[in-house]
């Protein structure tokens, strides 16, 4: 949106304006109330996934998701995508949201890319697989041991 | 019929839907799932019903921020919200245990509940343990507050708050929770045993809550589970009897 902040109803009241000194209460300029103001969050680098792109970064997103909104708030926007399709073939499908090459910097083909998370009804949650990575984040020893047998297991995307 | 503790908390937060209200469910949220389907299956067809995480449930193509901007618009009668901590004043707990700052354990954070609980008419608070650790005097950090100053617009707040054990409503002038109902199988002491601060017979106690009815099962574990096993299989699995 290229603005600096956005108003937010509630909030006011919790913790996070204890810790978060950046969330200012301000008087709604137009009415009563008092109102919290938050900084725009802008990324640097987004990588989304797509269930379909074209070669030129046009896609087609999980529309339950904020990954179109994300897009347009980022500096960069890499896209990696189930499929690559033509343009026309982008247009006539009417899974997901659409995201304008406009904001595209790059795409990649990575089928199954999403996983161990579930991308649509394309695939569904890996539960094993995040199950044991759970496990393993608990300590930095185990968290290493799965890393260093994760990347062995695994030498591309492909292996999924 | 014998009945799951998960079965009677849909059946007695979906007898709260009155036909034509919206009912909106966030995420992690199976039992508030059950019970938005379940209104919507039986006494409340015409009501709205989003959840979370669902294809079939919603209705939105503009992501998560259209579904937030319609709750901030104060469109919702009813969403659900839970604590790692809950405390007496209804204040939630979804940061950290311990101090924020070197916490004992670090929480996943309050999405959108510290909006929600503000702008959404009713709001349900659903725990799936009742224990002194959980029903806390004071929250460690509160991430949504069940009260907030009158200089902010609070069309909404608190409904009552649903256990494994009991119902809990606010006193409109202490601000405190109170016991309104206990689930068969507790005693209002046992609920006292588990809870971490005082927590007195409101005005409106009635007593034991109302069990499921054979019809709400029937609907439960029919066409309700079948809709929540495309969303939560795993619990879709273990929660019905």
């Amino acid at each position: 949106m290229g603005l600096p902040f956005m108003p937010v109803r509630g909030v006011i009241g919790t913790d996070y304006t204890r810790v978060r000194p950046d969330f200012i209460t301000i008087p709604n300029p137009y009415g009563d109330d008092e109102i919290l103001v938050v900084p725009a969050v802008n990324p640097d680098v987004s990588l989304i996934h797509a269930f379909k792109a074209d070669r030129f970064g046009n896609c087609l997103v999980n529309s339950s998701i904020d990954d179109a909104l994300l897009a347009r708030a980022s500096g960069k926007v890499i896209v990696s995508a189930e499929e690559i399709v033509e343009t026309d073939d982008l247009k006539a499908s009417h899974r997901g949201n659409f995201i304008s090459r406009v904001h595209v910097d790059a795409v990649v083909h990575l089928p199954g890319g999403a996983f161990p998370t579930a991308c649509g009804s394309l695939y569904r949650t890996g539960v094993s697989m995040l199950t044991e990575y759970l496990a393993a984040a608990k300590d930095d020893t185990t968290f290493a041991g799965y890393l260093a047998d994760f990347c062995r297991r695994v030498k591309d995307g492909g292996e999924f | 019929m014998q009945y799951t503790m998960e079965e009677l908390m849909a059946a007695r937060i979906a007898r709260e839907v009155v036909n034509g209200e919206t009912v909106a469910v966030g995420t992690f949220s199976p039992i508030p799932a059950c019970a938005g389907l379940l209104a919507k299956y039986s006494h409340a067809p015409d009501s709205e019903l989003f959840i979370m995480g669902s294809r079939d449930w919603w209705p939105f193509s503009e992501g998560s921020q259209e579904f937030f901007n319609l709750a901030q618009r104060g469109r919702f009668d009813y969403f659900f919200l839970s604590g790692a901590q809950i405390d007496r004043m209804g204040n939630i707990n979804l940061h950290a245990i311990g101090d924020y700052t070197r916490p004992k354990v670090r929480l996943p954070g309050g999405a959108g509940s510290s909006m929600l609980y503000y702008m959404v008419k009713k709001v349900i608070l659903f725990k799936t343990d009742h224990t002194e650790k959980s029903f806390v005097e004071k929250v460690d950090f509160i991430t949504s507050a069940g009260s907030s100053p009158p200089s902010v617009l609070r069309p909404g707040g608190l409904h009552f708050v649903i256990t494994p054990l009991a119902l809990m409503v606010r006193n409109q002038q202490s601000g405190f929770l109170e016991l309104a109902s206990v689930h068969p199988g507790s005693s209002s002491d046992d609920v006292q045993k588990n809870t971490g601060f005082e927590l007195p017979l409101s005005s409106h106690y009635v007593g034991e809550t109302l069990p499921p009815t054979d019809e709400e099962l029937t609907l439960l574990r029919g066409p309700v589970r079948e809709e929540l096993a495309k969303i939560y299989p795993a619990f879709a699995k273990k929660a019905f009897g």
